[in-house]
């Protein structure tokens, strides 16, 4: 989803506004985390808002939401000889076919703050749009036509049409489930870790006081517990002496 | 000087002290004397102690607990390993089981002094209170496994000097060892079982699932089962004493491999590196 974008959700009888996608960085520039502002509408006009991130799903009614992804769309417009344009969004690594020229327009990346690599290969230091450029390749009826690096808005003349890319914006991806097996799954694990506890620590165990002998009866850890049974018999005979 | 020298420091001197406790638990197998195993057990001690400052150091610089890359959790396996061995010599004062359990920590702390030290901020998926009981029941957990497999090999060793007829050592008699490795599984497979269980839910509030199939996951599934399996056999067919220890060795084997081998050879997105 785009900002601005709502998915509705008749099944469940709410829509979903994605207000805005947002990053938050640290100092280094480095992603801190990935917020999503949200606005819930209702049929009757009610809406409430809420921003979800990385292990703080949105829960609506018992429906989950999660960002599972995200990336740059970036608006490509195509200028033919005629003065028609063309526009559409492209992510990292989609082409777009431009019938008029039969040329093929592929997005080899969008790099909001580009530098090369020894190998004079493009990659971005990080997300923020400090240095933003996009690696585009064209093809024409098939064939390799042009490599380019261009910055936003700069205008790429091939043959009698103009190309550029003139905005990206962030989206995010979002995934939704509706999962009634959650409370089973935590019941589940809890009774499992107890019956571990229980049978591994509050097992039956006995012990035979006869004339002269002391015994031990225990299914487990039969070793352990006679070792302190006898440390407790020990200790009361050295007190006693 | 600031604190990221001094833990670097402390943890040397900690690896220092585990090498050297190591080799003092050796020569006390091998010579029979009492004042060897005292000054073993002093120095893992000692070394425990000053690692632990150092994960303290650790945790004062970074602001959380040492969980989040291969070096603390490096680090924290070693302690993990020491601590549990620690708990089991005063409860039970078999000086001898240092020389089968202190090489491990020794290795693990080398392999640690090997990784990048440096404290990077945590990534977003990794900003839970989850990580803390996730990661903090899996250092308790393999530590576990380490002991119980230290405590296996000690049975097999036990079992071929029986069979040699050599009568004298300081090694416990090999029921103890197979008894003592069966109850430190019990509690290393309940900490492992409570990694598995709160990472499933984890990952259901992080990455909307519970399961993915993902390396980590796979293997520690995989060393659950073999646990998993021991425990069985042990529970219903009374089953120790060799077979038993070869079991635990190949389960540590197992534990060792989700560690290192899953981290390196099959990356994933549990490969916090």
């Amino acid at each position: 989803m785009l900002p601005g974008d709502v998915k509705g959700f008749p099944q469940y009888g709410f829509s979903l506004r994605l207000d805005d996608f947002r990053l938050g960085f640290r100092d280094n520039g480095t992603v801190d985390q990935y917020y999503s502002d949200v606005t819930v509408l209702r049929p009757g006009g009610e809406e409430w808002s809420d921003t979800m991130w990385v292990n703080n799903p949105l829960k609506v009614d018992r429906v989950d939401f999660y960002q599972t992804s995200y990336g740059w769309a970036n608006s490509l417009s195509i200028l033919g000889p005629e003065g028609e344009e063309e526009n559409t969004l492209l992510r990292n690594g989609e082409s777009y076919f431009y019938q008029p020229g039969h040329l093929t327009v592929y997005l080899y990346g969008y790099f909001p703050n580009m530098a090369l690599t020894s190998m004079g290969e493009p990659i971005t230091m990080t997300e923020q749009e400090i240095n933003p450029y996009y690696a585009v390749i064209l093809y024409e009826f098939g064939n390799h036509v042009a490599s380019e690096i261009l910055e936003p808005g700069q205008e790429y003349q091939f043959k009698d049409f103009t190309l550029a890319f003139n905005d990206s914006q962030l989206y995010t991806g979002i995934t939704y489930r509706r999962d009634f097996g959650y409370i089973f799954v935590v019941l589940g694990s809890l009774l499992m870790t107890l019956g571990l506890v229980f049978s591994f620590y509050f097992y039956p165990k006995h012990i035979l006081v006869e004339e002269n002998s002391v015994r031990t009866i225990t299914r487990q850890n039969t070793w352990g517990f006679e070792y302190q049974v006898r440390q407790l018999v020990q200790q009361s005979v050295e007190k006693e002496e | 000087m600031d604190l990221v020298y001094f833990e670097e420091l402390m943890f040397t001197i900690a690896f220092g002290g585990y090498t050297l406790s190591s080799i003092l638990f050796f020569i006390f197998v091998a010579m029979k004397k009492e004042r060897v195993g005292k000054a073993a057990i002093g120095l893992a001690m000692a070394g425990f102690g000053i690692h632990t400052l150092a994960i303290v150091l650790r945790v004062i610089e970074s602001g959380r607990l040492p969980f989040t890359n291969q070096f603390e959790f490096a680090t924290s396996f070693a302690w993990g390993i020491v601590l549990c061995y620690l708990v089991l010599h005063f409860a039970y004062r078999f000086t001898g089981v240092g020389a089968f359990v202190m090489p491990m920590a020794f290795l693990v702390m080398g392999y640690a002094s090997m990784l990048p030290k440096e404290i990077k901020p945590l990534m977003p998926a990794l900003q839970s209170s989850w990580l803390y009981i996730h990661v903090g029941t899996a250092v308790v957990s393999y530590g576990s496994f380490a002991v119980a497999a230290g405590l296996a090999a000690m049975y097999l060793i036990g079992e071929r000097q029986k069979a040699s007829g050599d009568g004298r050592t300081v090694l416990p008699k090999s029921e103890v060892c197979d008894y003592l490795s069966y109850r430190v599984i019990a509690f290393g497979y309940l900490m492992l079982t409570l990694v598995i269980v709160t990472g499933a839910i984890w990952a259901k509030y992080a990455w909307s699932r519970y399961w993915a199939w993902d390396p980590k996951e796979t293997w520690s599934l995989i060393t659950w089962l073999i646990y998993s399996v021991y425990i069985h056999l042990r529970f219903n067919r009374g089953w120790k004493g060799k077979p038993a220890a070869w079991f635990a060795v190949i389960g540590f084997i197992s534990v060792i491999f989700t560690f290192i081998g899953v981290n390196n050879i099959l990356p994933s997105i549990h490969s916090y590196r």
